[in-house]
């Protein structure tokens, strides 16, 4: 295995593959950063270009792409308030106030460093035990997916600031609104008024925009004649120090782990892993009440995970053939129009090309954080321009992200109504983060419990008759336990 | 902010009312056999929002909230006026949109931003919403090929 490495490590530094690996690590930071484009859209928008090349180069690009999008993400998360990706919408929590502290410098370092951090343990994880991995992921069936959504909500408890029961509120109305479009389970259209664009439900993407970057810019707005908005901010440019990473690194690498086995789940993506690790950080950390204020383990922590996924999303694909999320769909249909079959024969027929691919997914993250860790200074220049030049900017690139997922004009409307929304909700106090959750979480919770009411003719016992959900449905109590004794501290 | 906690309870209730009014309409499917029909979840769902509008509204009463001496007028000042018109220039920017298309409109639309936040440089209203409505279209659309709206003049 080390000798396929050492020769894959070789062909990765070649002048025939290095480069597309640069392209596609650098053209991945630029698509995630921009907001409504998704790693899902930027594999999709360059497969195309892919057909003609070499099997080893398009898929060290595609790959490049892919993990350049997820940290690329956080980028625009802190220093603009809009997450790129909405893997990086709990990066948000803790990365804009950060930078709102004048420390977006650091915030984005330890994201570089974080991001690192987690696509290197997920390619070793990926190297090394996968075919466990992908044997125990398989072992996922409604019931275990319904707990593992249940301890996704439960987070909410943990994000929603001041008042629990405020956050709850804003998580039902974000379920409530997953109910909008096709029912999963039998396609009756439900609260759809008779508008088709509605029968999809609401795109993530416009809805993230609008609650977190159009609020902030109306926000922005109204606080645009204060002596204090007028005086231009300066950041301090210090990155992290060497002291910080290695005291970050036990929570780096947790949820690295944790990120790459829900990325080996297939339909749990990084959007999730980056909730689930930002929770567990925020539940294991001394400095738990001090997330949400701008702590830098809620910057580190996410980012890891959602990271993490990038490798773990791709134990079932080799190993299996089945995707781990929406990237790994398109990168299977990558891999046979490339004329190979994803499977265990894959590592014996191909090993080359398999081993060329892990090298690369070593090598472009090493690529992430130089160019992450490069581009700190300059990512910081926009945030130090002018309230009144930044918020036209924020306005263009919402509607523009809102628009560019499906080209819709009715998206654009989605994004201003939830900006108000998200306006409204910061007047009162309630938290917008819990809805963002509940809309990502809502699909799987409610397909997952009815087919295992249905697999189950009516009975509930499979809350307490299958192993892992168990485990799930137990780590979700103690996740709300920890929450309500630290809201009680 | 006590007057603005019982107004969440009362939207959040008047929210769940509205969905079993809707669910209520719901037709039946051939899934019904274990109660999980289409209706099902959203039922399941306005419940659960009715009994934390309750508990919100019941905690507020008790003063169980930490305090905060904030009046409506203070949460809603007059500096909201500002966003309103921002709104309303988004608005008219997005009926644009299609019309105009996306170079036009968004050019119009940074210059009306600028205005309303009285930036008096000659130089900034000329420069910067020109050069931004290029690069996004530019990036966007011929870089990665995301198509923009075009409207009458192609760009």
């Amino acid at each position: 295995m080390l000798l396929l490495l050492w020769n894959g490590l070789c062909a990765t530094f070649s002048f025939a593959i290095f480069p597309f690996l640069v392209i596609g690590v650098t053209g991945g930071i630029v698509i995630g950063a921009l907001p409504g484009l998704t790693a899902t859209m930027g594999v999709a928008v360059l497969l195309p270009f892919t057909f003609g090349m070499e099997a080893t180069r398009a898929l060290v690009m595609l790959c490049g792409i892919y993990i350049g999008a997820i940290y690329g993400g956080s980028i625009s998360a802190i220093l603009l308030k809009t997450p790129g990706t909405p893997a990086a919408a709990a990066t948000v929590l803790d990365g804009y106030e950060l930078a709102r502290k004048g420390e977006a410098a650091k915030a984005l370092s330890v994201s570089a460093i974080a991001s690192f951090v987690g696509g290197m343990v997920s390619t070793v994880m990926l190297i090394t035990i996968s075919p466990v991995l992908a044997s125990f992921a398989l072992r996922f069936g409604a019931p275990e997916y319904f707990a593992l959504a249940v301890f996704g909500l439960s987070i909410i408890a943990s994000i929603s600031g001041k008042s629990p029961v405020k956050g709850l509120l804003a998580g039902m109305f974000g379920l409530l609104i997953s109910t909008v479009g096709l029912d999963p389970v039998t396609s009756y259209p439900r609260f759809t008024f008779g508008q088709i664009n509605l029968y999809n439900g609401f795109a993530i993407i416009p809805v993230l925009i609008g609650l977190f970057a159009l609020a902030e810019a109306f926000v922005q707005m109204e606080k645009i004649f204060e002596k204090a908005q007028a005086i231009d901010t300066r950041f301090k440019h210090g990155m992290v120090s060497l002291k910080e990473t290695i005291s970050l690194l036990p929570i780096m690498i947790k949820s690295a782990l944790i990120g790459t086995f829900i990325g080996a789940i297939p339909g749990a993506g990084a959007d999730i892993a980056a909730f689930v690790t930002y929770n567990e950080a925020r539940r294991s950390s001394k400095r738990g009440n001090e997330f949400g204020t701008g702590c830098i383990e809620g910057v580190a922590a996410p980012e890891a995970g959602n990271n993490g996924v990038t490798g773990g999303a791709m134990v079932p694909l080799l190993t299996l053939g089945v995707p781990g999320d929406a990237v790994t769909a398109i990168l299977l249909g990558a891999l046979i129009i490339q004329g190979l079959q994803p499977g265990p024969l894959l590592f014996t027929k191909n090993a080359d090309i398999v081993y060329g691919l892990f090298s690369s997914l070593l090598v472009g993250n090493v690529l992430m954080l130089l160019f992450g860790l490069l581009g700190v200074r300059l990512f910081c220049r926009v945030v130090e321009l002018p309230k009144r030049i930044i918020i036209p900017v924020i306005v263009t690139l919402s509607i523009v992200g809102a628009y560019s997922m499906n080209n819709s004009i009715f998206d654009v409307w989605v994004c201003i109504g939830f900006g108000i929304i998200g306006y409204i909700m910061q007047k009162v106090d309630m938290p917008s983060s819990p809805i963002i959750l509940a809309v990502i979480l809502g699909p799987m919770a409610e397909s997952n419990l009815r087919r295992a009411v249905l697999m189950y003719q009516g009975s509930y016992s499979f809350l307490w008759t299958r192993p892992i959900g168990v485990v799930f449905l137990a780590l979700a109590a103690l996740s709300l336990y920890s929450s309500y004794r630290r809201a009680h501290s | 902010m006590k007057k603005a906690n019982y107004c969440v309870a009362i939207v959040f209730i008047l929210l769940s009312g509205f969905v079993f009014f809707q669910v209520s309409g719901f037709q039946q499917t051939l899934i019904e056999d274990d109660y999980v029909g289409a209706a099902f979840f959203p039922e399941l769902l306005a419940w659960g929002t009715i009994v934390l509008a309750v508990l919100l509204g019941w905690l507020n009463f008790k003063n169980k909230f930490q305090e905060d001496s904030r009046s409506l007028s203070d949460l809603f000042p007059k500096e909201i006026l500002t966003a309103l018109e921002g709104l309303t220039v988004l608005c008219a920017y997005v009926l644009l949109l299609e019309p105009l298309g996306f170079i036009l409109a968004t050019i119009a639309l940074n210059i009306a931003l600028l205005l309303l936040f009285r930036v008096r440089s000659l130089i900034t209203m000329a420069v910067f919403p020109v050069s931004i409505s290029v690069i996004v279209y530019l990036v966007f659309c011929k870089v990665l090929v995301v198509p923009l709206p075009e409207g009458l003049f192609y760009f």
